[in-house]
């Protein structure tokens, strides 16, 4: 959708904000691995959150 | 040995039509389908446990070109199975059963959650405001000659003092900006600033907030950030979206 006013962007939404609500924990920057995505740093999400909520789902099984 | 495969969910809805998604290209490949439980329907496809396992994902996680291309298709049927209803209750990245009845089994443990949630985000869109604080000139008095060591200690605490009381404003700002936009929404959730590393701005986050907004008020919405822009002229704001209603469709049971 487009919308008609400079408030807001319409554009493809970027990996952290992506993250940020897909993993419904907030996206923190750890310092032990940092990640390199096409020569821009980025740094690991909250792999231990995603994980637990995965065997949470799985654990229902 | 055969692979296995499971059912990977990635919404429920109601008054969803399965032709208008059918041939939509799901996570790790396969169609998007639809199965049915009670008036509810979840928007699901088949992935292979290679894949998508608990070891596998383990690996994959770690991956971040896999997650992001995940993430992008997971975003993707989503937000197709959005615009076909007025009601979609988004689940997480990567939420898989066993097989279609485990995953029905769980949306019917879900059943009176679900339908909340439904009720919440019907008719409504999630806008995503993160606040950055302005950068601020250096004032030009630390160019001058240190005349002592002394005073350039005092010089420099007072710096560091004045840079903390105005982070400290800034972020009393954002807190302000975020209440003045609460009347403008449904439902309000604040996520955690991002990083600068993430966000590659110079600027420190401040505020990173989502607003669940009916969809016939969204233009009220807009009015009424540009009204805080006006007013809090040291922050940068930034509107995006709309969003599927990711934030607001967290069922936080065990």
């Amino acid at each position: 959708m487009t919308v008609q006013t400079h408030t807001a962007v319409t554009t493809e939404p970027s990996l952290v904000d992506l993250l940020d609500r897909l993993l419904g924990k907030g996206v923190v920057v750890t310092g032990d691995v940092v990640v390199s995505l096409a020569g821009v740093d980025l740094v690991r999400i909250q792999l231990s959150a995603v994980i637990g909520s995965v065997r949470k789902e799985m654990g229902n099984l | 040995m055969v692979s296995e495969s499971g059912t990977y969910v990635y919404a429920v809805g109601r008054n969803l039509d399965e032709e208008v998604l059918s041939g939509l290209e799901g996570v790790g490949g396969s169609s998007v389908r639809m199965i049915s439980h009670r008036e509810l329907t979840a928007v699901v496809s088949t992935v292979d446990l290679e894949e998508f396992g608990e070891a596998a994902l383990r690996r994959n996680l770690e991956v971040l070109a896999w997650v992001e291309e995940t993430a992008r298709r997971h975003d993707e049927v989503v937000r197709r199975a959005a615009a076909i209803t007025t009601a979609l209750a988004p689940f997480r990245l990567v939420t898989i059963y066993r097989s279609d009845d485990a995953a029905c089994d769980r949306i019917e443990e879900l059943y009176d959650d679900l339908v909340l949630v439904l009720d919440r985000v019907d008719r409504r869109s999630e806008w995503s405001v993160k606040v950055f604080c302005r950068a601020r000139s250096v004032p030009s008095a630390t160019v001058e000659a240190a005349s002592s060591g002394v005073a350039y200690l005092e010089r420099r605490r007072a710096e560091i003092r004045d840079r903390q009381q105005a982070a400290g404003e800034q972020q009393m700002l954002a807190d302000q900006l975020f209440w003045d936009l609460v009347p403008g929404a449904a439902a309000t959730r604040r996520l955690p600033p991002q990083d600068q590393k993430l966000t590659g701005r110079r600027e420190p986050m401040a505020l990173n907030a989502s607003f669940l907004v009916d969809d016939e008020h969204s233009t009220d919405f807009f009015e009424l950030v540009n009204e805080t822009r006006a007013r809090y002229p040291s922050l940068d704001i930034e509107v995006n979206g709309p969003w599927p209603p990711y934030s607001f469709a967290v069922l936080d049971k065990p």
